[in-house]
């Protein structure tokens, strides 16, 4: 077994979604939902890659595409992915803020700053 | 009643071939679409369906990208694309470095309602994707440039129609991308493709074509090589089918890195690449050569130039103007150039906004290039590489008006050619093989040059930035060439100098280390002021480089580190 209690970072799962190819991130419910902040935040790698084997079955039914793990971390209490590719992927383009998810409460700042 | 008509441009028109194939393209699309979302077939099926019909899926959403065959189009069309701008989209769209247009939010569900919208008015998405030739590319000024030979565009619709759907070079080992310029003086960047054709004449005043191959970008870049002087129009055909033969047949499949045509003729050399294209040209039927002139005969018709008027060269008007506004002959020499026919000229509208994001399109700005090219243009407007909008065939008379009417748009900012007229690529902030960021550094860029009269003291000054190394932004050809790159999950920029795409082609080189995002334009400017300050009189940029190489560059931005 994995000794996961000296380095566990924290995952969420992502995909897109096929009818509109959305950015779309796993909720506890186990449905999918648009903003980040809306994603079930997994506590280490194991745990999150059950999580991406159960949101698989979503992508033989077709809903979504492409699932895969994001790894996050909680700035001012919002989750957020750690590399800055996950971070425009999740928040929109740095510049068109008003048509990224920036325009849904995020700030343009908060997708480049880490 | 005064009814306005819509000037239908001489351009290329689809014959009953053209509309059934593109109508029949749509259709097998639409069912491709409905079998993906009802679950009959996977997205790894669906990908390479997708993908032929120009849709790929970016960062965040599908992005469907649109052929403007060579560039050319008219306001009919421009109009369409703005409709589905609005319509399918978020109210804008992007010109790409080929001369195309890509959308950014486009849903699956909706596409194959897009591709009926275009085929209405002869458009489609075909070729812009996967390893086919893909959309030719030529001179913007094409057909109306007083420095061309002949319109290249008949030859560009040959090679259009050749190419398209060619059964043997469906599936080649890569992509592949030919450019064709019809002036001496190169704006369509022909030693950077895979295939390359310049016009000559000989002294009976015949055309003929000089043949480049092996030229390219990405993360090999390379200058083409000449494989033939001079090879007669009616050859064309033939021998293009030669080197694509000699291509599919030797070119590597093994590693994608290694497949473009500039590794085959780098690895042969270009000797033996030429000996065995001329061998497979000779063995060819020649029975096609005769329908091929009659082709091209009859595609030329179609390009036959618009009803110009005799006007006088010289307008009173705008030489007044010119000395008592200092905007205006700052616009009049960095966005127009000279005409073929006296009393006109060829004008650019500036997508490069200072801070503005290079290329993007707003729905409204190309209704109001399709109202000014119906009004000013006889309905017809080019995308260029640089992604800019050209008006070809504006009367000199009309210069006043059309700029006002640019301006109101923001489209005539005074710097075609110069340091705002900046290259980029979509990188991080639209595009899924990014590395880093590029429209943010272009905007910072603009901002810090905004000073159009700055612009103009430092003069003609290309500047091109790619997210990645696959250089769609033509990083590796710009007199400056920006590389964003991932250094620790942190952006960084590597400097490139003394790149060319035009008839003196180079590819640029690397300076020194790389400098970071909060770096990189304070690090242009230095380049700038350390070229001011060692040009001499009436030297450009590249002419100082040349002449100097690196090392006052270096000396500038790396001594004391
Ligand atoms: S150069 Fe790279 S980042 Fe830019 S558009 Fe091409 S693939 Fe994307």
């Amino acid at each position: 077994m994995n000794d996961v209690t000296e380095d566990c970072s924290e995952y969420v799962v992502t995909a897109n979604e096929v009818l509109s190819g959305d950015t779309v991130f796993r909720a506890s419910d186990d449905t999918w939902v648009r903003g980040i902040d809306g994603a079930a935040v997994l506590k280490c790698e194991d745990t999150g890659f059950v999580a991406l084997g159960e949101a698989q079955k979503d992508e033989h039914a077709n809903i979504v595409m492409g699932a895969y793990l994001v790894e996050v971390s909680r700035e001012s209490g919002a989750v957020r992915p750690v590399h800055i590719r996950e971070r425009i992927r999740a928040l929109g383009p740095t510049v068109r803020a008003d048509l990224a998810q920036v325009a849904q409460g995020f700030s343009t700042s908060e997708v480049v700053d880490q | 009643m005064n009814v306005h008509v819509t000037p239908e441009p001489n351009m290329y028109r689809y014959d009953e071939f053209d509309r059934k194939f593109v109508d029949a393209r749509v259709a097998q699309f639409r069912d491709q679409v409905a079998r993906r979302l009802d679950g009959t077939i996977t997205e790894d099926e669906f990908k390479p369906m997708r993908l032929m019909n120009g849709l790929y899926h970016q960062l965040h959403a599908y992005m469907l990208r649109v052929a403007v065959p060579y560039g050319t189009m008219s306001s009919r069309q421009l109009n369409v694309l703005a409709d589905i701008a609005d319509r399918y989209d978020r109210g804008y769209g992007h010109w790409t470095t080929r001369q195309n247009i890509q959308y950014n939010w486009i849903r699956l569900e909706e596409t194959a309602d897009i591709l009926d919208a275009l085929a209405d008015v002869e458009m489609h998405a075909i070729q812009t994707s996967g390893n086919c030739i893909r959309n030719t590319t030529t001179d913007a000024y094409a057909g109306a440039a007083a420095d061309e030979l002949a319109d290249p565009r008949p030859v560009c619709e040959l090679i259009r129609q050749w190419s398209s759907l060619h059964p043997e070079f469906t599936y080649l080992p890569r992509k592949f991308k030919i450019a064709v310029t019809g002036s001496p003086n190169d704006r369509a960047a022909v030693r950077v493709h895979d295939i390359g054709l310049r016009m000559h004449l000989n002294e009976k005043g015949e055309r003929g074509w000089e043949v480049l191959v092996g030229g390219g970008q990405g993360r090999t870049p390379m200058i083409a090589v000449t494989v033939r002087d001079w090879l007669a129009e009616a050859d064309l055909l033939p021998y293009l089918t030669a080197v694509m033969r000699v291509y599919n047949l030797i070119g590597r499949r093994d590693n994608k890195y290694k497949a473009r045509i500039k590794i085959l003729v780098h690895e042969m050399g270009a000797e033996a690449f030429s000996a065995a294209v001329e061998k497979e040209f000779a063995e060819a039927p020649k029975e096609t050569i005769e329908v091929d002139a009659r082709e091209l005969h009859r595609i030329s018709s179609y390009f036959a130039p618009p009803a110009w008027e005799t006007l006088p060269a010289f307008v009173p008007e705008i030489e007044e103007k010119k000395l008592a506004d200092r905007g205006f002959r700052q616009w009049l020499s960095a966005n127009t150039a000279a005409h073929k026919v006296p009393g006109y000229t060829i004008v650019n509208a500036s997508f490069k906004p200072a801070g503005g994001i290079p290329g993007d399109a707003t729905s409204e700005q190309m209704r109001a290039v399709a109202k000014l090219a119906d009004e000013y243009s006889f309905g017809e407007v080019r995308v260029t590489h640089a992604q800019n909008l050209t008006l070809p065939h504006v009367r000199t008379s009309d210069l006043i008006e059309v700029w006002e009417k640019l301006k109101e748009q923001d489209l005539a900012e005074a710097n075609i050619g110069l340091i705002g007229d900046i290259i980029s690529c979509p990188g991080l902030d639209y595009c899924a093989l990014a590395t880093a960021r590029s429209i943010p550094v272009a905007q910072e860029i603009s901002t810090r040059f905004a000073d159009i009269k700055r612009q103009h003291d430092v003069g003609p000054l290309k500047l091109n930035i790619s997210g990645c190394i696959n250089a769609c932004g033509h990083h590796h050809v710009g007199h400056i060439g920006i590389l964003g790159v991932d250094k620790k999950g942190k952006e960084f920029y590597q400097i490139t100098l003394g790149g060319s795409s035009a008839e003196n082609a180079s590819i640029g080189k690397i300076l020194g280390p790389g400098f970071g995002a909060e770096e990189i334009t304070d690090a242009v400017e230095t380049v700038v002021d350390t070229y001011l300050n060692v040009r001499e009189q009436g030297e450009e940029f590249l002419q100082t480089y040349r002449r100097l190489g690196a090392a006052p560059f270096k000396e500038a931005l790396y001594a004391g580190n």
